[in-house]
């Protein structure tokens, strides 16, 4: 594959539990795409080429022969040659990139991939404030459990801000028909119309409705390995709602009213 | 050696590096442009893909370390090749003072490329940063023993650097010293050597690259101005005239004993 030939990813990216390893399973079990685990340094790399391309563009435009756009074509190529070798060896088209941290830097990924595809998955926030508490996530100076990780509360919190922060960019991709987004309960509950739409987004076939064991194994895989294992088969409508079990009182209450009104414009109430 | 594997210059800021910058660029067979200060965040790019990221990229992707060497190095070329090809000359040199911190990583990268590494007293060196710091403070009053000793510190940890490529025989036999005060006093020897090094036919030309004129305004190279004359001495032991005793001793207390490990000596610079 040639420098020329390389396709700009497909980006999916949301808060984490809200079904972006699920999203990014489907889409690797595509007879064109390939996914497979989030790789935080990818998002290093571009925040990386903003911060040249900001403080020494003109600098390099005047004294090397750099344009702007040639650094970013530089940066835009070294990261998809990473994927080259897969994607030849099974002839697929296209990497699916999935990464949490996107969410915070939607514009500069938009930016250096002008021609990339954005999924961002949204949940429920009691579901992914409940899920979030079967994480075993710590902090790696002291070994303390993460507090969003043992208190729904915060895991609320944490939702809402990801969100605001992702959403800052979310409008003016969606105008411009870059950006996607996925209800995690449509694709449990509804896979075949939420995946056909998708598709059409993507300018696909619709992907199939269902997890591989190939490439759960393949998107699960990664530096932060401890997220609750991905369930294959068809995909599992009992998460949608799981969390009514366990959530009441004052704890509902809390989380409801710190999501609130960011969640009901997903239709959450 | 292929002509494609970039030769590398560092140095802490103020040892003479630009100095060094254009004379290279004045070899017929050597470009070397204004700084493009981009290299030591791309070899760390390289390095954290290495440490956080290869076995995922291994295991996910096939990527191995070669893989991802090779595309590495390209992303640093790509900076490097059209200004130097646009020069014509068959090879490239890149010039940025903290390229030396990255020197292992371009080793990893660029296992062929010369690492050329500029040495300055460190007085020498404290006194031409204090000069620069004074004029950023624009009039603003700074503590200038504190910052003596934090640019010796600087000095020193650079230095550390030097230590261990010493120790590692494959990164020392592309590792190559130039000192600024011999570089000055005796030049000719000095780059003799160096382009023996190099593998490259030393050219007297290089000693006239005052000469050459060069488009270096915007460029936000220091020393930019100090290389449109000959070659002096005058910069040598300006600390002598520079540093009050109070900053002479703040400096020598940090870096004292890396000063002599060096072979300077504390009477009197070089």
């Amino acid at each position: 594959m040639s420098e020329g030939e390389r396709v700009d990813p497909v980006i999916i990216t949301g808060v984490p539990r809200s079904g972006v390893r699920l999203m990014a399973a489907i889409l690797d079990a595509h007879p064109r795409l390939a996914s497979g685990p989030d790789l935080p340094f990818l998002i290093t790399m571009a925040l990386q080429w903003r911060e040249i391309a900001t403080t020494l563009g003109a600098n390099h435009a005047k004294f090397h022969n750099l344009p702007p756009e040639s650094v970013r074509e530089a940066f835009r190529s070294t990261m998809l040659a990473l994927f080259e070798p897969r994607l030849r060896r099974e002839r697929k088209g296209r990497f699916v990139m999935q990464s949490f941290a996107a969410m915070l830097s939607l514009d500069v990924l938009a930016a250096l991939f002008p021609a990339a595809h954005f999924v961002f998955m949204v949940r429920d926030p009691r579901a992914v404030a409940m899920s979030l508490q079967k994480c075993d996530w710590r902090n790696p100076a002291n070994g303390a459990r993460l507090p969003y990780t043992v208190n729904p509360t915060a895991g609320a919190r944490l939702w809402t801000e990801l969100m605001q922060a992702g959403l800052r960019s979310v409008p003016a991709l969606e105008r411009v028909g870059r950006l996607h987004i996925v209800r995690y309960e449509d694709l449990c509950t509804n896979p075949g119309a939420t995946l056909k739409r998708l598709g059409d987004y993507l300018g696909e076939a619709a992907p199939a409705a269902g997890v591989t064991h190939a490439s759960a194994a393949c998107v699960v895989a990664s530096a932060d390995n401890q997220h609750p294992p991905l369930r294959t088969g068809v995909i599992d409508v009992d998460a949608v709602d799981g969390w009514r079990g366990t959530m009441r009182g004052d704890t509902l209450r809390e989380v409801t009213a710190c999501t609130f009104p960011l969640a009901s414009r997903f239709g959450y109430g | 050696m292929q002509p494609s594997d970039p030769i590398f210059v560092g140095g802490v800021p103020r040892s003479g590096t630009t100095l060094l910058r254009v004379i290279l660029d004045t070899h017929p067979r050597i470009y070397c442009g204004t700084e493009l200060r981009v290299v030591q965040a791309l070899a760390n790019l390289h390095r954290s893909a290495e440490q956080t990221g290869l076995s995922l990229l291994t295991s996910a992707y096939g990527v191995d370390s070669t893989h991802l060497q090779r595309t590495f190095a390209e992303l640093i070329l790509a900076f490097l090749r059209p200004a130097w090809h646009a020069s014509g000359k068959p090879r490239v040199a890149e010039k940025t003072p903290w390229n030396l911190l990255a020197f292992p990583q371009l080793h990893r990268l660029f296992p062929e490329s010369p690492l050329i590494h500029v040495i300055r007293d460190v007085r020498d060196v404290v006194a031409s940063r204090l000069e620069r710091d004074r004029i950023a403070a624009a009039g603003q009053s700074i503590d200038t023993v504190a910052l003596a000793a934090q640019r010796a510190r600087e000095w020193v940890d650079a230095m550390s650097i030097r230590r261990r490529i010493l120790s590692e025989p494959e990164l020392a036999r592309r590792y190559f010293e130039v000192r600024y005060e011999a570089l000055v006093r005796t030049p000719e020897p000095v780059l003799r050597a160096l382009f023996a090094f190099l593998e490259e036919a030393f050219d007297p030309n290089v000693l006239a690259f005052h000469r050459t004129s060069r488009e270096v305004s915007g460029s936000e190279e220091w020393s930019a101005h100090a290389v449109q004359r000959p070659l002096f001495e005058s910069s040598i032991g300006r600390w002598q005239r520079d540093l009050t005793a109070r900053e002479q001793s703040a400096v020598i207390e940090v870096a004292g004993r890396t000063l002599e490990e060096l072979g300077y000596t504390s009477g009197s610079a070089g």
